[in-house]
């Protein structure tokens, strides 16, 4: 299957941080791409879920279901702004 | 000044299918009875979990097919050899409970805005789901925003909503890939840069563009939509697979 996109990880997203996450932005650690979690890749669907930045590739964030919660790494984010357009 | 957008429901609830519609040969819309459903916005989905007798799991993301105000309702596409598709095509029936997270989604959603700047809706197969969520939407509150819809399809047996959708010719738009109806006046084509210029708002208008669908036409559209000048921070994209 094609790379889908952040959109599909919405419910995770939100379960995680408690509140809709798809319209952040999120600053890649590698090139600096400043994009809405919404466009970020997603390979899927499968268990665990992976963001990678469109533009260089780069794992952003990872999150997994497990029993009674989520476990969620960031390795490849400096920042995440929930302000409407990332605040620019 | 900006509203705190109503907090999305995170937690897996059970919803009744109250109803059942067919929209083609391997499509249909179901109505669902959600306890203390919230309301929620043009463009945004739900997660639908199926739990097998073995306890397997499988999660698939299904946008919201009717306008804010409406009861919740999915549309769903039957894909051959799927796990969840064909069992909400097929197999669920009036009665019967899906496991349901939801409403979600803030970055594909539209409301009217105070500039009424253009809409430009372009739907890929049954990514015309949400795009319809927001037709209907501007219809239910007699909005003047300018908004128009471009529906990619390989054939008029596929073409979802077909009633409804007739009876918006003004704004709606049916660009056929494979087949077309007979004495249809343009040959089946692909989205290419003539069809979308001759519909889409001018960028001067500042328009805003939903670009939904299969990956390789969202990637596809969303394109055409930059080489005609729109700003991609305006071109909305949610890819299906
Ligand atoms: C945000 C979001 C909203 C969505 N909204 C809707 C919606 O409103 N209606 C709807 O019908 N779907 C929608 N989808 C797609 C849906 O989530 C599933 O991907 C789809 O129903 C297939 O799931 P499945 O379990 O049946 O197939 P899977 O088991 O996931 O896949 C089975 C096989 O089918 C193939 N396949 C999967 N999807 C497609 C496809 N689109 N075209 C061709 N082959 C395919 C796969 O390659 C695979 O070989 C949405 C997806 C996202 C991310
Ligand atoms: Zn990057």
């Amino acid at each position: 299957m094609p790379p889908i996109d952040g959109n599909a990880a919405a419910g995770t997203l939100a379960a995680f941080f408690g509140r809709d996450m798809t319209a952040a932005h999120g600053l890649c650690a590698a090139c600096d791409q400043h994009a809405p979690l919404a466009e970020a890749l997603l390979y899927g669907p499968a268990a665990g879920t992976a963001l990678h930045c469109r533009t260089c590739g780069n794992l952003l964030m990872t999150m997994i279901e497990a029993p009674g919660g989520i476990i969620g790494a960031m390795p490849g984010l400096t920042r995440l702004d929930t302000r409407p357009a990332g605040g620019v | 000044m900006t509203a705190t957008p109503p907090q999305p429901r995170v937690n897996w609830q059970a919803a009744t299918i109250t109803g059942t519609d067919a929209e083609n040969a391997r499509t249909r819309t179901l109505q669902l009875q959600v306890p203390g459903w919230p309301g929620h916005q043009a463009g945004q989905h739900v997660d639908v979990r199926l739990t097998a007798e073995n306890g397997y799991q499988a999660t698939r993301a299904y946008s919201l097919a009717g306008a804010p105000g409406e009861d919740p309702a999915l549309t769903v596409v039957r894909a051959e050899g799927g796990e969840v598709s064909p069992y909400l095509v097929d197999v669920i029936q009036t009665g019967d409970q899906v496991e349901l997270r939801g409403p979600i989604g803030g970055y594909f959603v539209w409301k009217p805005g105070p500039r009424r700047r253009p809409v430009l809706l372009l739907a890929g197969g049954s990514g015309v789901v949400p795009l319809r969520a927001m037709l209907r939407h501007r219809a239910r509150l007699g909005d003047d925003t300018p908004m128009r819809l471009l529906y990619s399809v390989r054939s008029p047996e596929q073409v979802i909503y077909r009633r409804e959708l007739a009876g918006q010719a003004d704004r709606v738009s049916l660009l056929y890939t494979r087949t077309t109806p007979p004495g249809w006046p343009r040959p089946p084509a692909r989205l290419d840069h003539t069809a979308l210029a001759g519909q889409a708002w001018p960028p001067e208008q500042a328009p805003l563009a939903y670009v939904c669908g299969p990956t390789t036409f969202v990637e596809h559209a969303a394109g055409l939509l930059t080489d005609l000048g729109y700003t991609p921070a305006d071109v909305r994209t949610e890819r299906y697979g």
